[in-house]
Formats: structure tokens, sequence, C-alpha cells
């Protein structure tokens, strides 16, 4: 479970200061696919980069699973974020200048593993998004949809808990969109906690609670999206 | 250190084209670097073999009076008056004189019947002479004199007279006949050696040189005259071996520096590579998990790694220049210069590379803290 409670962020870019988030509270179940929703701007982003750890919040608490994560040391959060949670990007962020093999890989060789296992876990993890077939391609000569599965393969690969994605179809056609979002739906049927931040309507409706934010703020913690 | 040698592997397998030129241009500094340092060891080592060898040693002295010159007479074998800069006239009492043109006074070596010049002797152990005292004896005071069989013959001097030698006065104390040389045959004389000064004054020598008997350390002379407070410049045919010692080590020691400054430039190129050209990487890796001593780790492994290629390479290049320099050197100068390893130096070298890498990944790591990731993750 994820317990956020009243987080704040300001960003100080030179003279200027501004708060990205204005006092945030909310609590994430275990197995609950939720969709953060808002306009450009209004702090989807700065929220998810905050509970996945990426960033730091200026003010306010985030527990994990009971430990609040603001005391962990570094090597403790570089470890939870190693196993526990799992990253999609808009814009995939692979390492173009490796293998579809070694960039699904990577996540394993951080958590010290090296063995034979591997290989197995990678070739599951690609079959799943199937993508075997590319498995000794060069990330970067993959169209935009298929790098985006290797990425979500990259993201399960050490079984975490917890799924953060950010825009994940953001750079997407319709149809790989629609393929992306079918492994998220799968992803969370097998008990993944999953954190999507979007502004797609239709890819927010693949969720089973949809949190509207808007300044800073959430305004709509179970919003509705009429079926037209 | 599984999980970090993959890791290396696939940066390595990444950065190819820039690990390989970055790792060459460091080896052949690195092999630089340590080859002037040996060679700054051996050559002067060497240079001081070839000085401390027994060899003829033959000096000029500027500016030195009869006293100074008196002082050496133990080792003296002979001496000469040079570059005398007036004529000089040798008068008796009898008004009978003898002139010196200076202008054919000797310059170098006075046992040549060809050349006419004065030839000097001055110093306490005349017992070499004794066989060749004709008459009278040797002198024992400031201003005495004794001189020669050809000196008594043309200036009708003998014992007892008075010599002026220019401005100066001498009394003649005894006759004696030349022949403690041994190009000197039986029966021959040496014109041009004309009188010896003995107990000498401190009249002033235009210029005097010294010949040793017997062969000797240069060095050790040298350095003996010197702590006596006599110019090495007086050693006219050594002082510019001797000081190019100095010159040598400076220039080596200046060498060295500019190449150590170059080798840890290209350290610090390598190393800005790797944290400013894979920053994104480093991020995506922190991303996945990576904590900052597992990022520590891989990059400055891979710095660590180039670093033992350039100093083991650069050792043996050093070895094979050194061996070249020293026989160079030797075939030039003569004397021993000989090569050695100083296994301490591509140590200590090696010791300090790696310390420079870490004290870089140090003042890199503000930049690859937590909050850069965020950042990163907008940029891309």
């Amino acid at each position: 479970m994820i317990s956020i409670k009243g987080v704040t962020k300001q960003f100080v870019t030179g003279k200027e200061a501004f708060w990205a988030l204005n006092g945030v509270d909310l609590e994430i179940a275990d197995g609950e696919f939720i969709a953060i929703c808002g306009k450009s701007g209004s702090g989807k982003s700065t929220l998810l980069n905050i509970i996945g750890t990426l960033d730091t919040a200026t003010g306010g608490s985030i527990s994990i699973d009971g430990v609040e994560i603001s005391s962990l040391s570094q090597r403790k959060i570089a470890e939870f974020r190693n196993l526990q949670i799992g990253f999609i990007f808009q814009s995939f962020y692979l390492e173009p200048g490796y293998s579809v093999y070694d960039n699904v890989e990577l996540p394993l060789i951080l958590a010290g593993k090296t063995g034979r296992r591997n290989r197995e876990k990678v070739e599951a993890a690609l079959e799943m998004v199937k993508l075997s077939h590319k498995i000794k391609n060069r990330a970067s000569t993959l169209s935009g949809g298929e790098q985006q599965r290797v990425a979500i393969a990259r993201a399960i690969i050490n079984d975490p808990k917890y799924i953060f994605a950010d825009e994940p179809c953001g750079n997407l056609d319709t149809a790989n969109s629609e393929n992306i979002m079918r492994i998220l739906k799968d992803l969370h049927a097998s008990g993944k906690t999953i954190l999507m931040v979007t502004h797609d309507e239709s890819d927010a409706k693949k969720a089973e609670r949809i949190v509207v934010m808007s300044d800073g703020k959430i305004v709509d913690y179970d919003h509705k999206i009429s079926m037209r | 250190m599984k999980s970090i040698i993959k890791l290396i592997k696939l940066e390595i397998g990444f950065l190819k084209s820039s690990i390989i030129a970055i790792g060459l241009i460091l080896t052949l500094f690195t092999s630089a670097l340590l080859s002037v340092i040996s060679v700054c060891i051996d050559v002067p080592l060497g240079m001081y073999n070839v000085l401390d060898n027994n060899e003829y040693v033959m000096y000029t002295m500027r500016d030195i009076s009869l006293g100074e010159a008196a002082s050496l007479g133990s080792d003296l074998v002979y001496g000469g008056i040079v570059g005398l800069t007036t004529d000089v006239t040798v008068t008796s009492e009898t008004g009978d004189s003898i002139y010196y043109v200076a202008s054919e006074i000797l310059s170098t070596h006075p046992f040549t019947t060809e050349k006419r010049g004065i030839i000097m002797r001055a110093g306490s152990d005349f017992s070499t002479l004794e066989q060749d005292l004709i008459d009278g004896r040797f002198p024992t005071e400031v201003g005495e004199v004794l001189i020669s069989i050809w000196c008594n013959e043309n200036s009708n001097a003998t014992i007892g007279s008075t010599l002026m030698v220019g401005e100066m006065s001498f009394t003649v104390t005894g006759i004696v006949d030349s022949s403690d040389y041994e190009l000197i045959k039986e029966g021959a004389r040496l014109p041009h050696v004309s009188f010896y000064l003995v107990m000498a004054d401190n009249t002033v020598l235009d210029e005097a040189f010294f010949d040793f008997a017997g062969s000797q350390n240069m060095r050790k002379n040298a350095e003996s005259l010197t702590e006596q407070g006599y110019s090495l410049e007086m050693f006219t045919s050594f002082t510019a071996f001797y000081n190019n010692i100095d010159l040598a080590e400076t220039f080596f020691m200046a060498m060295s520096i500019v190449l150590g400054i170059m080798v840890f430039f290209i350290l610090y190129s390598l190393m800005a590579t790797f944290y400013r050209q894979r920053q994104v990487q480093i991020c995506r890796l922190k991303l996945l998990g990576a904590s900052n001593a597992k990022i520590a780790a891989l990059y400055c492994l891979m710095a660590g790694l180039l670093v033992v290629l350039a100093v083991v390479i650069g050792s043996v290049l050093s070895i094979a220049f050194n061996l070249y320099f020293t026989n160079l050197c030797t075939s030039l100068f003569g004397g021993t210069f000989t090569s050695h390893f100083y296994l301490g130096i591509p140590a200590l070298l090696f010791a300090a590379m790696i310390v420079f890498i870490v004290l870089l990944y140090l003042g890199y790591q503000h930049k690859i803290a937590n909050a850069q990731i965020a950042q990163e993750v907008k940029h891309e």
C-alpha cells in the first residue's frame, strides 16, 4: 500500500519559485490500477516521480508498505527502486546502444543476478510482450511501439510489486497504444499495483480508478468518465 | 562484483571507439612519462660515471695568485703562465735581459719546442728536482727563485742576482736543470723552462694552468676545489660536461612534469567522457535501481583498467626507450650508462592515477544525486 500525506514540491529556477504540488493526499491499495489525469502542469508527473523515489518532496510524507521513504538511505532507496518498482516512460528510456536483451537484463544485473537464469527470465518477459524474435536487435532499431514493449519487459523483469507509467502511450499511435494498455491490464490482472499518469481519456478508462489533479492538488479521487 | 563486470562489458561495448582512442593516448603519454623519469635518473648517473673515471686532468685557473697556485703544489706536475697580456723582460743585475714577447707565450701545452713561454712550478715539494739542482739551494722565502740553465745562460743571472720579471723582482737562489718529465731526453734542455717560483707572494697571474700527475678522478678534483672556493669555470675541459649534468637533470625533470600534467589531463578527459557524456545513461541506471556506489564502481573500475593497461604497457615501452637512450649516451660520451627499471616509479604513478580517478569521481558525485534522475527523465 502507498500512503501519501500532505506532499508538497517546490521548484526553484533562478529567482523564481513555484509549487508543483500543494499538499497531496492519496491512498493506493495493493493491486489497484489508478490513472492520474489532469492538464499539463497540474503536477501529475511530479507526483509520480516523488512516489517512485526519482525526486524528493519538499514537504509531507510518503510511505510504501508502511516504510517512510524519506527515512531510507540512498542505497536502500536504490534497492527498493530496483526490486519493487517498474518504470515505464513516454520516451521509453532504453539504452539505444544496447541490444533488446541487454536492456531487459539491466535490472537483473543491478540486482546482482548474473547467472543463466537471467536468460530464461529475459526470454519469458519478452515472450509476454511478444518480442522474442527481436531479442538480439539493437534497441535503437525498433519502432516506437516495440521500444515501449521492451521497456515494459524491462520494468517487470524483477517481478516488482508496483508499475509506474508516465504517459506510456504518449508517443504511440492508436494501435500500439491499445497494445500497451492491454499489456498493462494483463499485468494488473496478475496482481501488480499500477499507477499511470495520462492525459488521454481512452487510456485512463482502462484503469480501475481515475484521480484528477489540478494546480498541484487532487480535485477528484474517483472520477467517472462518461461513456459515449 | 559480477554485476559490475557485466556492466563494464556493456559499457565498453558501447563506448568502444572512445575508450580505444583515449586508452591509446593515455598509454603513449604514460610510457613517455615513465621513460623520461627513468632517463632523468639514469643519464645523470651515467654522466657522473664518466666524470668519475680516472683521467688525465688538466685545467686552467684565471686571476689566481701565486699563493693560491702554491697551495695546489702537492698535486702539481707543472704549471704555466698563459695569456700574458704584456710583454715581459727578465733583467738581471748585470743588465742582461731576456725579453718575452707576450704573443709568443704558449697557451696549452708547454712542452713543445716550437713554443716558448714561462713555465712556473709552484709548491713546496720539489723533491724530484733535487737531483737537478746544479748549484745553490731551493727557494724558501717569498720572492726567491730558481732559474734554469737556459735562463742563467741567456740572462747571465747567477745565484744572488736580482731578476726583474716585469715589475716583480726575485732573488736567485739556485740553478736547476729541469729533468723531471718523461719527455725530456738526457742532456736535452727545455729552453723555455725559464724559472721556478716558490713560496709565492700575492702577485696575481694573468692565467695559470695546471697539470696533475697521473690520472685522477675529475669530479672529485672539481668538487674538492669547489669546496675550497675555486670556481668550476676553470675546468675548461670539464665545466661544460659537469654543468650539463644539472642541465640534463633539470631538462628531464621539466619534461617529466609536462608529461605528468598531460597524463593527468587525459585521465580527467576520460572521466569527463564517462560522467558528462554518459550522464543520461547514469540516470537510467539509477532509475533502474543502481546505487551511487555501483555507479562509482562501474566508471572508476573502467578507468582503473585503462590505467593498469597504460602503466603495464608504458613500463615495457619505457624499458625499451631507456635502454636505447642509455646506449646512445654510452656511444656519445663513453663511460658507463646503464638503464634500470625502477619498479617504484610505475607503482607510484599507478597509485597517483587511481587516487586522481577517485577524487574526480567524488567531484562529479553531486551531479548524480537523486534529484537529477527526475530532471533527466523530463529532458529525455
